[in-house]
């Protein structure tokens, strides 16, 4: 024939005509001999579709060979398989929701979840049906293969529906509402409301009938027939959790494609192709990718955008319409994985699916369309983007102002911002958007961080927060010298507002603060001007002290305000940031030390040795103790103690007992026994020891001397016992005369919480319920303060004679009798957690010498219910204290202080390696060579 | 070429054994990573790390003493050992190596040890338990969550899965081995580091612990008690330790002990539990103990635990140990709340 009449023929008429039997048969044969030489799975019927699909589809440009005859199968499936088939992309509807209906009866189809789940809230009274069709299971049992793929009819006996009225007890409930399935054998089952049996076991339609009677006569068994699974149900089970090969991907029906993309929505595709290359064989088959466009989340929305210049201008519309998920800037900046042009549609046009960090403040395309523009308000900068480059750093000035001029900036970035861009890059005023706001300044307006000030007939704009200014010239900002002392002079009560507002509220100073012409304004401020209010410490006075190396420190006003030897509440440092003092160091120089202690000294105040001492006790690092000891700080006189640097070390010397002299324990970073000689002492403290030795026994032809009586210490005494738990709420005057003097025979020492044996004692015995919130020792007793719920109380051992009291705000109770205990509880208006806490020390101490925590545990039971029992014998008075020589005498080591343990852990020969420590360079090498094992090992 | 020998798990247990404990290892990835590959974890770490930082700036001091009070509470031996606590919070992880004798190592070993490794796989096992007990003591931070609500009522959810995603990674082959090669390439962030200490003067035991962010922080600090116990396993001989310590405790070590080490750790704490304690300190004691027995002895009840195979003469011999434990520790408390000290008494006649 004719070339040109063949084409004529071929590519203009169509031929309506279909393939003859002859030429059919000829095909089919010839494709089923492929398909069986190939082994690919296709069917016969399946091949008749694909050929007489072919002849409708053939006159289409996009098919160049025409002659089916010259096809292969492979390439017929291909193409048949790139668009739906007639028919096969319309899913099979599931029945009419109700299937039968009368007046007694009805029947609910339930072969989709959701009409399960609907069903479950059928009844009106608000009951939900426990089956677990309706709740999260369905696919479990209508894909279950061995209970053989059933489809599920609810059935309704509306009589005894509405009888039962959902409540279970009602004798009509379990068979109003019941579910009967049929599964691929042909075999009825069922389970009733109260799904009981769960599965009644394979019965006869007849048997069905026999249990619910309400369906005999009423012939519905052809109205509940068997649903065979449809290719879309069997493709959702076999795929809910696996994924295809593409090849068999490449090979499915159009229809079945699609459901498989519906079913992997938002999955990786296929086993044998990596994610990022998926969306490749997707475009193969350009009405997939119209189905993809519009339907969200079948793949991941960036997924789309790297390749939208290769959709149609419609899919790529839909696509970025459908787009649900933020884009990542970084698609945008670091890497081309996006096509500029695609990047700029995406800016242009749907710019609020990018999703900004908070220091980034808008993105636009420029004007003339090279750019792709990012602005980093903070930073003062932008970043922009071009088809072949990406520029980081971009500055902001008279240059590239233009670039701003349309980007209308004004919407999200502070009026602040602007302006100190505006100021730092010379900027004109309408190019961000802040001309009305200077025009506002100008006619009085207010604004709490920008103020206006005329000088000279020039216009000046000042934010002292940032330390800048700027005059508007020629329609410009123009910046000028913040630190000149001209600006200083017009603006200088502004700037003194702005930076006392930021310290006094613990803010950071803004970026760019010129830190050190801060700290200089500061210096120049007098005491009273640089004492401020500060929030953070429900506005005590703080006051500013900046170091010589330019760091600001602010310190409580007050002496007693101070916590610990840091000093410090908070501090600025040397880039302007609010930074907490750290407990376990300090960043404080020397000299805010001094500065501070003559700031204490021309105020008139002194630190208590008392004080002093429970900063030393803080569990803090070492270091702070040592620059406070070190710079010589305010401290009131006192009889006892003697406070000395000496030689790297914290003293504190007993003036006339230097064997009870303490120091600062380097390793501990707490106060410890210094075990002084008495030449030592002097050594240290010189003249300042007042103590003389006295004379050992009794001298020769000398009569026996009564022994001087104890000298007890003034109530007013801060460092006495009294003292201090008066200053806690509680009366040492509640305790037993004897004992009360032995607590005032010596000034009590604060030791530290941490580490302290007896602290940890008495908060476990309270099961931590109560806190040790301080602890004291005076000579060899003890005090405890517990803190139970807001109420403070003491815990005090007296020794010698080893006698134990607990001391509430209104009362002190003798924990050596249970009698007295009783009593005491009876009286005793004190919560449970206390009551308990002190049955449990009683008890300790009355079964010390039998302990055994089984038995300690029911014996705290009985006392309790001992405690709480009704009809308590009277109150017996308190014991009074026995004479000291009849009480136990302790062993020698009662001082308090380290004690020997019965179980040690750890092994003090043996030094490990820190775990995760920074790689050695032979490390590396090792580790470079085990990494290449594993490597080897996986691709074997 | 520095001496590279390893006590690998593959010469100390039985093919059998292993598998148990890799069959344990799958399953914890799955609980502990979800479906996130090590990629995937290690951005959301770095997403979680920015948003705790975020969350715990200008608490730092405090979360420092929660997390220091946290394990004291949660591991009571701490204060009746009064072992110190030293925590930051930082990414300052400068804490100080002991010296290693580099001429040991090149000279190819100890001449002093055993010609068996049993110490060093000993060791390897112990520092598995380490690593084990401290992945678990640092969810403890659960326990405690009104504390950190006052900080952040959000950023508990997150130190649980960053915790998760921390610790999954290791249970997982493919993981370790590009871990390794990032550690090896210096990409790797650590999340924290500890150390013990041993102050002579003072005859007291130090942890010293700096991690990231709180939940790590934990993490170290119990790491670093853990690290105390595990030195009852070392004889009185302090040369021959630090031979061993040169030998076995490797930072690539790290990633199979941490892999393994919990579930050795949960069995030897399920050993614990079937003794009928009263008293919780018992449970640090009670690991020592396990520590100190001979060779033959420790991997005996160490393979029984990894196997499922526990009898009742390992549970009688747990009994007694924390029977006699518990003894001593009451002992103790009578002493701590008179302020007296009774130790020598305990051998007088009555």
């Amino acid at each position: 024939m004719d070339k040109l009449l063949e084409h004529i023929i071929r590519s203009l008429y169509t031929i309506d005509e279909a393939y003859s039997k002859k030429v059919m048969q000829q095909l089919i044969d010839k494709f089923k001999q492929q398909a069986e030489d190939f082994g690919i799975e296709i069917d016969d019927n399946k091949i008749e579709l694909y050929i007489k699909r072919f002849d409708q589809i053939k006159n289409s440009p996009q098919i160049k060979n025409k002659d089916l005859l010259k096809w292969d199968l492979d390439d017929l499936i291909q193409l048949i398989t790139q668009t739906p088939l007639k028919g096969e992309d319309k899913p099979i509807a599931p029945p009419a929701n109700i299937v039968y209906n009368d007046e007694d009866l009805e029947i609910h189809d339930a072969s989709t979840e959701e009409r399960c789940i609907s069903l479950k809230g059928h009844d009106p009274s608000g009951r939900q049906e426990s089956w677990c069709l309706g709740r999260g299971s369905f696919t479990n049992h209508r894909y279950s293969d061995r209970r053989g793929f059933p489809s599920y009819y609810y059935f309704i006996d509306k009589e005894k529906f509405n009888n039962a009225q959902g409540d279970t007890s009602h004798e009509d409930f379990d068979k109003s509402f019941f579910v009967i399935s049929l599964n691929n054998q042909g075999e009825y089952e069922y389970t009733r409301r109260n799904n009981s049996p769960n599965y009644s076991g394979a019965k006869t339609w007849g048997e069905i009938e026999s249990e619910f009677p309400i369906l005999k006569g009423k012939n519905v068994q052809d109205k509940v027939p068997y649903l065979p699974l449809t290719d879309e149900e069997k493709l959702t089970q076999q795929y809910k959790n696996t994924r295809m090969d593409a090849r068999d991907f490449r090979n499915a029906p159009f229809h079945i494609k699609k459901q498989y993309l519906t079913v992997t929505s938002g999955r990786n595709l296929f086993n044998d192709v990596n994610p990022s290359h998926e969306i490749d064989i997707l475009l193969q088959y350009p009405k997939l990718m119209d189905f993809i466009s519009v339907t969200p989340g079948i793949i991941k929305d960036i997924e789309l955008l790297k390749v939208g210049d290769k959709l149609s201008s419609q899919q790529f519309k839909s696509a970025l319409a459908n787009i649900r998920d933020k884009i990542d800037l970084r698609d945008f900046f670091t890497t081309d994985s996006i096509p500029f042009a695609v990047q700029k549609i995406v800016v242009k046009y749907k710019p609020e699916i990018i999703n900004l960090n908070r220091d980034e403040n808008k993105i636009w395309v420029s004007d003339d369309e090279k750019f792709i523009f990012l602005l980093l308000g903070e930073q003062l900068k932008l970043k922009a983007l071009t088809a072949t480059n990406h520029y980081p750093k971009v500055k902001i000035n008279q240059n590239t102002e233009k670039y701003l001029e349309k980007a209308n900036i004004g919407d999200t970035i502070d009026l602040i911002k602007r302006v100190e861009m505006g100021m730092v890059g010379n900027l004109k005023p309408n190019t961000i958007d802040v001309e009305k706001e200077l025009e506002a300044l100008k006619g009085g307006g207010k604004n709490d961080e920008i103020s206006y000030k005329q000088h000279d007939n020039k216009d000046y704009y000042s934010i002292p927060s940032l330390s800048l200014v700027a005059t508007v010239e020629g329609g410009r900002f123009i910046k000028q010298d913040f630190n000149s002392e001209e600006i200083k002079s017009i603006f200088a009560e502004d700037i003194l507002s702005s930076i006392l507002h930021t310290i006094r509220t613990s803010g950071d100073f803004p970026r760019g603060t010129d830190v050190v012409a801060t700290m200089d304004y500061i210096r120049g401020l007098s005491i009273e001007e640089r004492t401020l209010e500060i929030h953070a410490k429900g506005n005590a006075e703080g006051v500013l002290i900046p170091s010589d190396d330019n760091q600001l420190f602010i310190l409580p006003q007050s002496v007693v305000e101070v916590e610990n030897a840091t000093l410090a509440w908070y501090y600025y440092d040397h880039s302007g940031h609010h930074q907490g003092a750290r407990w376990y160091s300090s960043n404080a120089t020397p000299d805010v030390y001094q500065k501070y202690f003559e700031f204490l000294r021309s105020t008139n105040q002194e630190f208590t040795m008392h004080a002093v001492m429970d900063i030393m006790n803080m569990h803090t690092g070492n270091s702070p103790k040592l620059k406070f000891v070190q710079e010589n700080p305010p401290i009131e006189d006192n009889d006892t103690y003697l406070l000395k640097y000496y030689h790297g070390d914290v003293y504190f010397l007993h003036k006339t007992d230097p064997k009870s002299s303490r120091m600062l324990s380097t390793a501990r970073n707490n106060l410890k026994k210094a075990n002084l000689t008495m030449s030592k002492a002097q050594e240290i403290a010189g003249d300042d020891i007042t103590y003389t030795r006295a004379s050992r026994g009794r001298q020769p032809g000398q009569a026996t001397t009564p022994r001087e009586p104890v000298t007890l210490l003034d109530q007013t005494n801060e460092d006495s016992a009294h003292f201090i738990l008066n200053h806690h709420g509680l009366n040492l005057d509640l305790l037993p005369e004897r004992s009360k003097n032995k607590l005032m025979s010596d000034v009590a020492i604060a030791r530290s919480t941490y580490s302290n044996r007896g602290a940890t004692a008495r908060e476990r015995i309270m099961n931590y319920r109560g806190r040790v919130t301080n602890s004291w020792t005076v000579g060899p007793s003890a005090i405890y303060l517990i803190n139970i719920n807001d109420t403070t109380i003491a815990s005090i051992v007296i020794q010698p004679g080893n006698k134990h009291y607990v001391l509430t705000p209104n009362e002190s109770i003798n924990l050596n009798s249970p009698r007295d205990l009783r009593t005491a509880l009876e009286n005793a208006d004190i919560i449970n957690e206390i009551k308990k806490y002190i049955i449990k020390e009683s008890l300790y101490h009355k079964n010390k010498q039998t302990m055994k925590l089984s038995k300690l545990q029911a014996l705290v039971k009985e006392a309790i219910k001992e405690v709480l029992a009704e009809n308590q014998p009277q109150q017996s008075p308190v014991e009074p204290d026995q004479d000291q020589e009849r009480e136990t005498i302790p062993a020698p080591t009662t001082t308090p202080g380290r004690k020997t343990r019965r179980r040690k852990i750890g092994n003090p020969n043996a030094d490990p390696n820190p775990k995760a420590l920074g790689l050695e360079e032979t490390e590396k090498e090792i580790i470079n060579m085990i990494a290449k094992r594993y490597s080897a090992e996986k691709d074997a | 070429m520095p001496n590279l020998t390893e006590a690998k798990y593959e010469d100390i247990f039985s093919p059998e054994t292993l598998q148990a404990l890799k069959g344990r290892s799958g399953e914890s990835l799955q609980q502990l990573m979800g479906d996130k590959d090590l990629m995937q974890a290690m951005r959301r770490s770095k997403e979680l790390l920015d948003q705790i930082a975020e969350a715990e700036r200008g608490h730092e001091a405090e979360l420092v003493k929660v997390a220091i009070d946290i394990v004291r509470q949660v591991y009571p031996i701490i204060d009746y050992n009064e072992i110190k606590i030293e925590a930051s919070l930082g990414s300052d992880f400068s804490l100080e190596p002991p010296q290693q004798d580099d001429e040991e190592e090149e000279e190819g070993g100890e001449p002093g040890l055993a010609p068996n490794v049993d110490p060093e796989k000993k060791r390897r096992i112990i520092n598995a338990i380490t690593q084990g007990a401290s992945i678990r003591g640092a969810f403890s931070f659960l326990l405690f969550r009104e504390h950190l609500d006052e900080v952040n009522p959000e950023v508990v959810e997150k130190y649980n899965e960053i915790l998760k995603l921390s610790f999954g990674i290791y249970d997982n082959d493919e993981a370790i081995a590009l871990m390794l090669s990032m550690m090896g390439q210096g990409q790797m962030q650590q999340g924290g580091e500890s150390q013990m200490e041993y102050d002579e003067e003072e005859e007291q035991f130090i942890i010293k612990a700096t991690a990231l962010c709180f939940p790590m922080l934990v993490h170290e600090i119990v790491k670093g008690l853990h690290e105390i116990i595990g030195t009852e396993g070392f004889g009185s001989d302090r040369e021959k330790n630090q031979a061993i310590i040169g030998k076995v405790d490797k930072l690539q070590n790290e990633p199979e002990d941490l892999r393994y080490g919990k579930f050795i750790y949960d069995g030897l704490r399920d050993l614990y539990l079937s003794s009928e304690y009263t008293d919780e300190r018992s449970r640090e004691l009670f690991f020592a103990e396990v520590y100190k027995l001979g060779h033959k002895s420790f991997f005996n009840i160490i393979n029984a635990i990894i196997n499922g195979t526990l009898n009742d003469r390992h549970i009688a011999w747990a009994k007694e140990k924390v029977k006699e434990i518990e003894g001593d520790l009451g002992k103790d408390d009578v002493d701590d709340i008179d302020g007296i000290d009774t130790t020598g008494d305990d051998n007088l006649p009555l």
